[in-house]
């Protein structure tokens, strides 16, 4: 039973925050059955400007739909990270771009995990643009708050024509990245 | 005199809307994960939208674009206006022949639409406004939300008038409240404004999309086929007149000048008088079909927390957090905004001592409420926020639990 659960996807525009913040929030609201409010923000200069997508979910009836302190966030530009980490719950995660994201001097009191989502979307996907896809699959493997295969029911269903299998490989990519990372973490521990 | 009866066909929403909106088959019916705006262009197809004119601007560009695509898709006319003013123009000209009619814009927009606003009112000519509001005045903020067109929907246009102005809180609402806007505007001929609010706009929400029938479709009236003399402003048709569509036989004259009931200018002080009863009364008289509001913990309340649209959400997280706390508080959210629920207001003035009322803007529900609830033992007192955030459950909740609240000091 989840009461509230608050997620901010944050980086600039152009890197695909606002349709991973939809499908995200479809797949838990449509395919896990709970409910889901998706809200976004973003200026009017569109590329490179900062950019952030807002995903609440709850079992319950969803009021207010915004983030009002962060279970999770995912930041994929420095901007994000310095903005938003000390918004998320000390209990919460802070999921980041290990390439993009430097952690020097910013001590949030979530757990900080990094993984380089630019590079594994370029290199494995074969497009950098895919970056916040990569990221949601790490997102599902580390949270288990939204299961992978409604994440992938989503992107079928609303991923831009001609980028489904694109998008369905990067969810697979990050959440093959974040089981690896979890196994470190589970050897080093 | 006689009594208005509408044409009521049923109309599957399904049909105008594309597969790939429909993520699933549940139980409920068909679900989809919508925007605001998108659910509210899906609502108008679903409606009978037949005439789209706009100049798209942000934050209601959405609609402008779905419908771009989709309305030729159906054989419908989606056009491209060169600004605002000439977007109203169309659709009433629209409207005019028969057309189920439309535009979407914000707030500067819907400053030039007044003009021809008020023709629609003075020629009682169905159509739809849709105005998802953003920070004003003139260019403003527009990626932000605001609700600085309360009193624009209601008196941005010159002159005496009655209007509609509807006011969804959640994507399922913006979805069936354009379809009810439709309605209203074809039954009593009239012009009805759908207020947004940017947020609404731009959120995602699962939409359960209404079954077949399950929200009527209604026709506007027409005047029987072959009558010798067709009055477009008859006295005698009820308080909404049959209206001819343009191309279907009658011809008559239409004005923005004070008319008789054949449609020509007068200023005869009788005619203008009628005109203006009757007018007024179509709405007035109509109450219980026209206002829609939505109640939650009433009953016991001591507080009420009335407001619309994104407010609404968070004065109801608000309220079901003061009420953990033992604090008696209600919530009254307004989806009929104009005409103003005078009545519902004052009832509510007479059995609570408090009423709370967050607005987007420096007061201006907040007036109508003082107007309308004439107890000097009930207090009211307003959250105002202009800065491009929405009110967060916290400052409502912060402010119920003011001292100063008289009663609130043990």
């Amino acid at each position: 039973m989840i009461e509230r659960y608050e997620i901010r996807l944050a980086g600039e525009g152009g890197q695909g925050l606002i349709l991973s913040g939809l499908l995200l929030a479809a797949a838990v609201a449509v395919f896990d059955e709970r409910n889901a409010v998706q809200t976004q923000s973003y200026t009017p200069l569109v590329r490179g400007a900062p950019s952030r997508s807002e995903i609440v979910i709850s079992d319950g009836v969803i009021d207010f739909p915004e983030v009002i302190a962060a279970d999770c966030l995912v930041a994929l530009s420095p901007g994000a990270f310095r903005d938003f980490s000390d918004a998320v719950k000390s209990e919460g995660r802070i999921l980041v771009d290990s390439e993009l994201v430097s952690l020097d001097g910013v001590q949030p009191r979530a757990q900080v995990l990094g993984l380089p989502f630019t590079r594994l979307a370029r290199e494995k996907v074969g497009k950098s643009l895919a970056a916040s896809t990569v990221a949601l699959g790490a997102l599902a493997e580390l949270t288990h708050i939204v299961r992978l295969s409604s994440l992938e029911e989503a992107v079928r269903m609303r991923a831009p024509q001609g980028t489904e299998e694109l998008n369905l490989r990067a969810l697979k990519v990050g959440a093959e990245a974040a089981r690896e990372l979890a196994a470190v973490g589970r050897a080093s521990a | 005199m006689q009594e208005t009866t509408t044409e009521i066909r049923f109309a599957s929403p399904k049909r105008y809307i594309e597969e790939s909106l429909i993520f699933k088959k549940s139980q409920l019916g068909e679900v989809g994960f919508l925007s605001g705006n998108e659910a509210c262009a899906y609502g108008a197809l679903a409606a009978g939208l037949s005439f789209y004119a706009g100049y798209p601007i942000t934050p209601s560009t959405e609609i402008a674009e779905i419908l771009s695509y989709r309305m030729p898709a159906l054989g419908r006319v989606f056009i491209q206006m060169e600004d605002e003013i000439a977007s109203m123009g169309a659709i009433i000209g629209a409207s005019l022949t028969g057309r189920k009619s439309m535009t979407a814009t914000s707030g500067p927009g819907f400053s030039l639409m007044q003009e021809n606003l008020g023709y629609a009112c003075i020629a009682e000519v169905p159509c739809v406004v849709v105005n998802v509001q953003r920070g004003g005045p003139s260019t403003g903020s527009p990626t932000s939300p605001a609700q600085g067109d309360l009193m624009q929907a209601r008196w941005g246009t010159h002159g005496d008038h009655p209007i509609i102005a509807l006011y969804p809180a959640s994507v399922q609402e913006a979805f069936e409240l354009t379809m009810v806007a439709f309605n209203l505007a074809e039954k009593y001929r009239t012009p009805v404004v759908f207020l947004m609010d940017e947020v609404i706009g731009h959120m995602r929400e699962k939409v359960v999309f209404p079954k077949e029938g399950q929200i009527p479709v209604l026709e506007r009236r027409k005047p029987p086929k072959g009558l010798e003399r067709f009055q477009p402003f008859a006295e005698d048709g009820g308080l909404v007149p049959p209206m001819a569509a343009f191309g279907e036989g009658y011809r008559y004259h239409v004005t923005g000048l004070h008319h008789d009931p054949a449609g020509y200018p007068t200023l005869r002080p009788d005619e203008i008088n009628r005109w203006f009863e009757r007018v007024f009364a179509k709405i007035e008289q109509n109450l219980d079909e026209i206002l829609l509001y939505r109640e939650e913990d009433l009953e016991d309340a001591e507080t009420v927390v009335v407001s619309c649209g994104i407010t609404a959400r968070s004065a109801r997280a608000a309220a079901r957090s003061a009420r953990a706390r033992g604090q008696k508080v209600g919530t009254l959210t307004l989806q009929t905004i104009w005409p103003f629920p005078e009545k519902v207001l004052r009832q509510l003035g007479s059995r609570v001592r408090r009423i709370l009322v967050p607005e987007l803007n420096r007061g201006q529900l907040i007036l109508e409420i003082q107007r309308c609830v004439r107890n000097p033992e009930v207090e009211i007192r307003g959250i105002n926020r202009l800065d491009g955030g929405v009110i967060t459950p916290a400052q409502i909740l912060e402010k119920l639990e003011e001292r100063s609240w008289p009663g609130n000091s043990h």
